[in-house]
């Protein structure tokens, strides 16, 4: 579960104030796949940045899994960011020099867990985003669509609860997108809750339900029927 | 742990050229330092034990005595103020036949001594030492009363003096009354164990080089001394004053000139590195840090703590400190040896070349808890909005 109260974010102060995210409250169960919608500077990137405490709220709370998120303080905050969420981004933020394995390893590595065990976890995560072959190369070299699985593959790693995706196909084509696509769809199959940026409405009808941000407000939530 | 080797190891692969470089450069002047530092310390402490062994016997007029009894009534305590306190005392020895010798130091068992040899005025401290030692006696006995003295065999052959035989003690003072002493016996210094002459401080001087114009005690205080080097120069003032001209001629007047503009351009020279050092290790190591926070942002997004960054390039800069250290105490000590080679040859004084181990453990245990500090703030500073922004910049 997370809930969303009075959610509110604002940058600069006095004559410069802005409120990026103004006022939301939300609730979004187990198990859902949300997409959530809007034009550009309409606040859902930092709306997910909240959720995933890569920014800091100003007004309001939210609870993830009932524990209070802007409460969160070190070795804690690091626990919830490796073990209750898997982050997509547009950029894929990927290390260029690693190599895949290396790379995905990574929040296993973060969560103290070292060998075989390790092995075992991400030839399977690669497995399930079809990159087994691609498994010693460095993600530098990899296509747009590639990196942006390993992406995937990475948050998936720890087997979290949530996985938020900002724009995970902004910077892919059609082809790859669709790919993408298809293994979030798979994901939510798992049982996975999945929160999805996208400005592309192909994509957003993808997902259960349809959250539509303008000016940092929600102006729509509504289920998706087209979701098949 | 584990996961910071673990990352470490990556950073050290990614890193290779960055991490050289900056072991170069500090290679460069942390050897500067250790090389100046370890010079100025052999240098100064060089220069003091050169000054103790060489000066110490002629500085500060402390007593000006008129007759033998006044010296006998200066107390041991007075006369070893600091741990290294000497005395040199010069009197006028002479026969019935007008023959006479000078003797050149007193010491604490109240011995006059000669170039020939020691002069024994009987004291309480003595007496007891002495009545044991028989077997020193060429002739007659240890001296146990009034106006008695012992002598060494070679001042009595020089004297020509007997036992029973009567010699005069001048004071250089010429107001200062002449005390006769009666030769009480002849000894010989050989078998005498070296404490009943104390620890034989001859300084032996041509006699007539003395130009004391009355029996002077010198006295020099070493603690107070090495406060500065000017106190050196002080005494040395305070000897022309008083009309000592004995050691104004040393070659240690000149050496000042050489030794203050050395010491000043080493203690601004260490200084100077030092700084250099802390401000490139400062640059060099937010450098490292500013390059990586992109890696940095990521890694905290995956759920790093700040600890875990922190220990991974603190692990790496203590590491190449490390590294760096040891090589550069392997600089400093060649520096040191071929500094200390060129005074030896252009100021014609030779030092002990000595390496501390005080220098490099210091100036790594300095940079380490500096870095550690400089972490800790830009760690800080590196919180859950900076993450956002990252994000954003990729
Ligand atoms: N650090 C910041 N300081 C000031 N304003 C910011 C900051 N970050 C975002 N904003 C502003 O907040 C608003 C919302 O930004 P946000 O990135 O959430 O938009 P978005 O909906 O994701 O847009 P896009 O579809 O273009 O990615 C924008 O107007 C942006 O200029
Ligand atoms: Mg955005």
């Amino acid at each position: 579960m997370i809930n969303l109260r009075g959610v509110t974010k604002i940058y600069g102060s006095g004559q410069t104030e802005f409120r990026a995210v103004d006022d939301i409250t939300l609730d979004i169960s187990d198990g859902e796949f949300v997409a959530i919608v809007g034009k550009s500077g309409s606040g859902k990137s930092t709306l997910l940045n909240l959720i995933g405490t890569l920014d800091s709220i100003s007004v309001g709370s939210i609870t993830v899994d009932g524990e209070e998120i802007g409460s969160l303080k070190g070795k804690e905050l690091a626990r919830f960011r490796n073990q209750k969420i898997g982050f997509v981004f547009q950029n894929f933020y990927l290390e260029p020099e690693y190599t895949v394995r290396e790379c995905v390893e990574i929040p296993l590595i973060l969560a103290g867990s070292f060998g075989k065990e390790n092995t075992e976890k991400v030839d399977k995560a690669l497995k399930l985003v079809d990159l087994s072959d691609k498994m010693k190369s460095k993600t530098k070299t990899l296509s747009g669509g590639e990196q942006q699985r390993v992406a995937i593959a990475r948050a998936i790693i720890n087997d979290p609860h949530f996985i938020l995706a900002d724009e995970p196909c902004g910077n892919l084509d059609g082809k790859n997108s669709e790919n993408i696509m298809n293994i979030f769809k798979n994901l939510h199959a798992q049982g996975r809750t999945i929160l999805m940026v996208t400005h592309d409405e192909q994509d957003a009808h993808m997902a259960q339900r349809i959250v539509t941000l303008a000016d940092g407000r929600v102006i729509s939530d509504e289920k998706n029927t087209l979701f098949y | 742990m584990k996961r910071i080797l673990y990352f470490i190891k990556t950073e050290v692969r990614l890193l290779k050229k960055s991490i050289i470089i900056i072991a170069l450069i500090l290679t460069v002047f942390l050897s500067a330092f250790m090389g100046a530092l370890s010079v100025r310390m052999d240098f100064v402490n060089g220069f003091y034990s050169y000054l103790d062994e060489n000066f110490s016997s002629y500085v500060i007029v402390a007593y000006r005595l008129k007759t033998i009894d006044d010296l006998m009534k200066i107390s041991p305590d007075e006369l070893y103020l600091n741990n290294k306190t000497w005395l040199t005392c010069a009197v006028t020895l002479e026969n019935a036949e007008g023959q006479a010798m000078e003797t050149t130091d007193i010491s604490e068992n109240a011995g006059l001594y000669s170039d020939l040899g020691a002069i024994l005025v009987l004291n309480d401290k003595t007496k007891s030492k002495l009545d044991s030692a028989s077997d020193a006696l060429v002739s007659g006995q240890w001296n146990s009363g009034e106006r008695q003295i012992c002598v060494d065999k070679k001042v009595a052959e020089f004297l020509s003096l007997a036992v029973g035989d009567t010699v005069s003690i001048i004071p250089k003072e010429p107001s200062a009354p002449q005390l006769s002493y009666v030769v009480s016996g002849i000894f010989d210094r050989e078998p005498l164990k070296e404490d009943y002459f104390f620890n034989f401080y001859y300084y032996i001087t041509e006699s007539n080089e003395f130009e004391f114009s009355n029996a002077r005690m010198v006295y020099y205080d070493a603690r107070s001394a090495h406060a500065s080097f000017s106190k050196y120069e002080d005494t040395l003032g305070s000897l022309s004053v008083t009309g000592l001209k004995y050691p104004l001629s040393s070659p240690i007047t000149d050496y000042f000139r050489n030794i203050m503009p050395i010491k000043l351009t080493l203690d601004v020279a260490v200084a100077l590195f030092f700084a250099v050092m802390v401000v490139i290790v400062y640059t060099l190591m937010t450098m490292f840090y500013r390059q990586r926070k992109p890696f940095i942002c990521r890694l905290k997004l995956l759920g790093a703590g700040s600890g875990t960054v922190f220990g991974i390039y603190f692990g790496i800069a203590v590491a190449i400190f490390l590294v760096v250290t040891l090589i550069s105490s392997g600089f400093g000590v060649l520096f040191n040896i071929y500094f200390m080679h060129l005074c030896e040859t252009v100021f014609e004084l030779s030092f002990r070349t000595t390496f501390s181990a005080v220098v490099p453990l210091l100036s790594f245990a300095v940079l380490t808890a500096f870095t550690a500090l400089m972490f800790a703030l830009s760690g800080r500073r590196i919180r859950s909005d900076i993450i956002a922004q990252e994000v954003k910049a990729e």
